[in-house]
C-alpha cells in the first residue's frame, strides 16, 4: 500500500455516493437508456442489487488480497504484464475524468456562463484539484465527510420546494413494458457506476473488519438508489416524461421552476453549490486514482511528485476531447459506455480473479 | 509574520481578479424585460416587441403618473429568428436586453394561426429566459399589448402577470405558463389552451384611455391556433381540468325565474374515467363541487329546503351544460384540451399504442357522460330577502 491512510466506513460510503450522484444532478441519463418511460423508477431500485452483483468480481479480489488496492494486486496476479494492466486502468480513468471534465466545462458553459472560455474554467479548477490530491486520500474523503449534508441536505430542499408543483399521476400506467426493459434499465446505471473501479483502489484504505464491508458497500449503494429516486420524483413529477426527455440538463430545468409565493425562487444556486462540490469530490477522486496508478507504474512510493506533470497531461487530454455536445451526448448513450465499462468494471476482474484461482495466490480461506 | 504576509498578498490580488468574470452584468448596463411580444410581419420576418424596464422612472415617484414620465419603455425590433429580432434590438437600446425577469409572453393570434412551437425554441432553450412567464394570445398586434398602458400599476407587464394570477377569481380564463404549453407539445396526443388578452376601449374615453383586459380562450391544435372558446365555454374546460377555483355561477332563482342568483363557487374538483367496452370508447367526467349563495335577485325566500334543493339543481345542471359545450365544441374541432389521451394511456397501457395512432379520430368518437355533484352550502349573512315579496306570496 502506498499511503498508510485510513478512511472511515462513513466517508468511505459518502465518497462513493457523492461522486455518483453528481452525474444525475447534471445530465440526468436515465431516459437514455431502456425502459425510457414513467417506469424509470423500478430500474433504480432494481439497481441496488444490480450494483452489488457488478462489485462481486473486485469484492473477491479484494478478499484474496485485503492489503492491497487494483493497481498492486495486477502486479501481484500477473507479475510484469500486471502493469500493462495497471495502465490500462489509468487509461480508463484518465478517460473517465477527461469525460466528466467535459460534463463539468458543458454545464458551466451551457447554464451559467455562456461566454467564459473552457480553458479558463479548468485553469482555475487545477491548482485546487493539486491541492486536494497533494493532502491525500484522507482529507479527501474528510472532504467528502463535510459536503455531504450540504449535498443531500440540498436535494432534500430542492424536492421539497418542488413538492407543490408535483403530480404524481405522472408515474401511472405502471410496469407499462416489459420487465426485461426495466432490469436492462437497472444494468445500464449500474454498468455507469464507474465508482465501482474507484472502490477497488479505496477498500484496502478501510477501517474496518472485513465481515461489515458488505453492510458498508449495501448502505453507498442504497443511498444511491436513494437519491436517484428522489431527483427522478423531483424532475418526472413537475416537468413530466415527454418534456424532460427533451432537456439537456432536466434536473436544473426542475429546479429552476421552483416558485412559492412568488417569495422562494430562483433557487439555482443552491443546485449549483452542491453541484460544484459534488463534482469537485468526482475530479480529485479520479484524479487521485491517476496518481495512484500511475506512481504504480513509474514505481515511486510517492506520488506527488507526479501531481503537476499529470496535470498538464490531463488538460491537453479533456481539451481533445472536447468537441461539441452532440458528440458527448452519442458517446455518454448507453450503447456504448455501458460495454466500455462492462470491461472494467466485470471482464478484466474476473479474467484477474480466474488468474489469481489457478495460481493460487492470495488468502482464499476468506 | 512573514509567512502570513506571504498569504495575505496573494490573497488580495486574487480578490481583485476573482469579482470580475467574462460574464459579469452590471445593473446599469442591463435593460430589464418585463414583457415580451411576438408578431409576424407581412413579409415573414419576426417581429419583437421588449417592454424594457426604466429605473430611474421607477425609482422617482411611487404614485404619480401624473408627472407623464412613463417607468417602461417599448422598443420593437425585427428579424429572421426571434433570436436575432432581439438581438437586433440591441441597435436601438444602449443596454442589452435581459430576461430573467420577463414575466409575460404575447403571441398574435396571426402567427399563433401558423404555429407557435417555433417561436418558443428560444424560450425553452436559451439560459437567460425563464419557463415560468405567463402566455396570452391577442387578436390583434402583440406589439399594442406591449405598448399598453397601465392605470393601477406602474409596470405594465406586471400588471398583465397580476391579471392572470387574479383570473381564478372568475374562472372565465385559463391561467398558462411557458412551462405548461412546453409539457403539453412534448406530450403526443394533448392540445393547449392559452388565455386571450384584448386592448378594450370605452365608447366616451379618448382612444388613449384603453385598458387591458383578458377575455376568451384560443385553442391550439398541437401548436397552431385553431379558435377560440368563450368564457363559459372556458369555464367548460376548467371544470374538466380541475382547474376552476373560483366564480360566479348564474342561474335563473327558483321561484322569480326572470331573476338571476349568483352561486359563489368554493371548491371543486374533477376525476376523468375512461373506459372501453365493446370497442367503443367512454369517458366519464365527475365534477365535485362546494358553492355557497353569494347573490340573489328576486326577492324570494330562497333558503328553504325545496327551493334551496332546487338551486342546487340547477347549479349542476348550468355547470353540465358549461361541460356539454365545451366538450361538443373540442370534439368538434378534435382539439384533446381535456388530457383525455393522457387517462386513457394510464388505465389502457395495453391498448393505448394502437389508439395513439389515431387518437383525433378516437377523441372525436368518445362518448362523454358528465356527471356533476354540486353541493350548496351556505347563505351567506341573510336567510331571508331583505325585502319579501309579498305580492306574489313566497309559495
Amino acid at each position: 500500500m502506498l499511503e498508510n491512510a485510513k478512511i472511515t466506513p462513513r466517508q468511505f460510503i459518502f465518497v462513493l455516493v457523492i461522486s455518483r450522484i453528481v452525474i444525475a444532478i447534471t445530465f440526468f441519463p436515465v431516459f437514455a437508456g431502456p425502459p425510457g418511460n414513467q417506469d424509470v423508477w423500478i430500474s433504480e431500485v432494481l439497481s441496488l442489487p444490480v450494483h452489488l452483483l457488478l462489485t462481486v468480481p473486485f469484492y473477491l479480489l479484494w478478499k484474496r488480497f485485503p492489503k492491497q488496492s487494483l493497481f498492486e494486486y495486477t502486479q501481484t496476479i500477473l507479475g510484469r504484464t500486471g502493469k500493462a494492466v495497471t495502465l490500462l486502468y489509468v487509461l480508463y480513468f484518465i478517460h473517465e475524468l477527461s469525460i466528466f471534465l467535459y460534463e463539468w466545462c458543458a454545464f458551466l458553459t451551457t447554464a451559467i456562463m455562456p461566454e467564459t472560455p473552457v480553458l479558463f474554467i479548468l485553469l482555475f479548477l487545477f491548482p485546487f484539484c493539486a491541492y486536494a490530491v497533494l493532502k491525500g486520500i484522507e482529507v479527501i474523503s474528510r472532504f467528502a465527510e463535510f459536503i455531504a449534508p450540504l449535498v443531500f441536505g440540498g436535494i432534500l430542499v430542492i424536492f421539497l420546494l418542488l413538492a407543490k408543483d408535483m403530480d404524481f399521476k405522472i408515474f401511472t400506467p405502471v410496469m407499462e413494458k416489459s420487465m426485461i426493459s426495466i432490469l436492462a434499465g437497472a444494468f445500464v446505471m449500474g454498468l455507469r457506476t464507474s465508482e465501482i473501479v474507484v472502490l477497488a483502489i479505496l477498500l484496502p484504505h478501510l477501517q474496518l473488519n472485513s465481515k461489515k464491508t458488505k453492510l458498508v458497500l449495501l448502505s453507498g449503494y442504497s443511498l444511491i438508489a436513494l437519491f436517484w429516486l428522489i431527483t427522478t420524483i423531483s424532475v418526472l413529477a413537475t416537468l413530466g416524461i415527454e418534456f424532460s426527455k427533451t432537456l439537456q440538463f432536466a434536473y436544473f430545468s426542475a429546479v429552476r421552476l421552483v416558485n412559492i409565493g412568488d417569495f422562494i425562487e430562483r433557487i439555482e444556486s443552491i443546485h449549483l453549490s452542491i453541484w460544484i462540490l459534488s463534482g469537485y469530490l468526482r475530479i480529485i477522486l479520479y484524479f487521485y486514482c491517476i496518481l495512484i496508478g500511475l506512481s504504480q507504474i513509474v514505481g515511486i512510493k510517492d506520488y506527488k511528485p507526479l501531481v503537476l506533470a499529470t496535470l498538464t497531461i490531463l488538460l491537453p487530454v479533456s481539451l481533445s476531447y472536447q468537441s461539441n455536445i452532440s458528440d458527448l451526448n452519442e458517446f455518454l448513450s448507453y450503447t456504448i459506455v455501458s460495454w466500455v465499462n462492462l470491461i472494467f468494471i466485470v471482464v478484466i476482474p474476473s479474467i484477474l480473479l480466474a488468474v489469481a484461482f489457478f495460481r493460487k495466490l492470495g488468502e482464499t480461506n476468506a | 509574520m512573514k509567512r502570513r504576509i506571504f498569504i495575505i498578498i496573494p490573497t488580495i490580488l486574487i480578490l481583485l481578479f476573482l469579482p470580475g468574470c467574462w460574464n459579469r452584468r452590471e445593473l446599469n448596463t442591463l435593460a430589464i424585460v418585463q414583457a415580451l411580444g411576438v408578431d409576424r410581419t407581412e413579409d415573414g420576418e419576426i417581429s419583437v416587441s421588449l417592454q424594457i424596464l426604466k429605473p430611474s422612472a421607477i425609482q422617482s415617484s411611487t404614485s404619480d403618473k401624473a408627472s407623464g414620465s412613463k417607468s417602461v419603455w417599448v422598443v420593437t425590433s425585427k428579424g429572421e429568428t426571434v433570436f436575432d429580432a432581439i438581438r437586433n434590438a440591441s441597435l436601438q437600446t444602449d443596454r442589452k436586453a435581459y430576461f430573467s425577469h420577463n414575466t409575460v409572453y404575447v403571441f398574435s393570434e396571426a402567427l399563433a394561426r401558423s404555429g407557435i412551437s417555433d417561436e418558443l425554441d428560444l424560450f425553452s432553450r436559451d439560459s437567460e429566459l425563464r419557463q415560468l412567464p405567463y402566455v396570452f394570445i391577442t387578436r390583434g398586434k402583440a406589439e399594442d399589448i406591449i405598448r399598453s398602458d397601465y392605470e393601477q400599476e406602474k409596470i405594465p407587464g406586471q400588471a398583465i402577470e397580476k391579471l392572470a394570477k387574479v383570473s381564478f377569481a372568475a374562472s372565465k380564463v385559463p391561467k398558462i405558463q411557458l412551462i405548461d404549453l412546453l409539457k403539453n407539445f412534448a406530450s403526443k396526443t394533448n392540445d393547449s389552451i392559452i388565455p386571450g388578452i384584448e386592448l378594450v376601449q370605452e365608447d366616451n374615453k379618448e382612444p388613449s384611455e384603453e385598458s387591458l383586459k383578458l377575455e376568451g380562450t384560443a385553442i391550439l391544435k398541437r401548436d397552431r391556433m385553431i379558435g377560440w372558446f368563450d368564457a363559459k365555454e372556458t369555464r367548460g374546460v376548467l371544470w374538466v381540468l380541475g382547474k376552476v377555483k373560483s366564480g360566479i355561477i348564474d342561474i335563473p332563482t327558483p321561484g322569480n325565474e326572470n331573476k338571476k342568483s349568483g352561486i359563489e363557487i368554493i371548491k371543486a374538483n374533477s376525476r376523468v374515467v375512461p373506459e372501453i367496452s365493446a370497442g367503443n370508447l367512454f369517458m366519464t367526467i365527475n365534477v365535485h363541487v362546494d358553492a355557497n349563495l353569494g347573490e340573489e335577485m328576486g326577492n324570494t325566500d330562497i333558503v328553504k329546503p325545496e327551493r334551496f334543493n332546487e338551486l342546487e339543481n340547477r347549479m349542476g345542471s348550468a355547470i353540465k351544460e358549461e361541460i356539454e359545450r365545451a366538450v361538443d365544441k373540442a370534439q368538434n374541432w378534435d382539439v384533446d384540451i381535456f388530457k383525455f389521451g393522457t387517462e386513457v394511456h394510464r388505465k389502457y397501457p395495453k391498448e393505448w399504442p394502437e389508439l395513439e395512432k389515431n387518437w383525433r379520430e378516437e377523441f372525436k368518437e368518445i362518448q362523454v357522460t358528465i356527471l356533476v355533484d354540486a353541493k350548496l352550502h351556505w347563505s351567506g349573512y341573510l336567510n331571508k330577502p331583505i325585502l319579501p315579496n309579498t305580492s306574489e306570496g313566497s309559495g
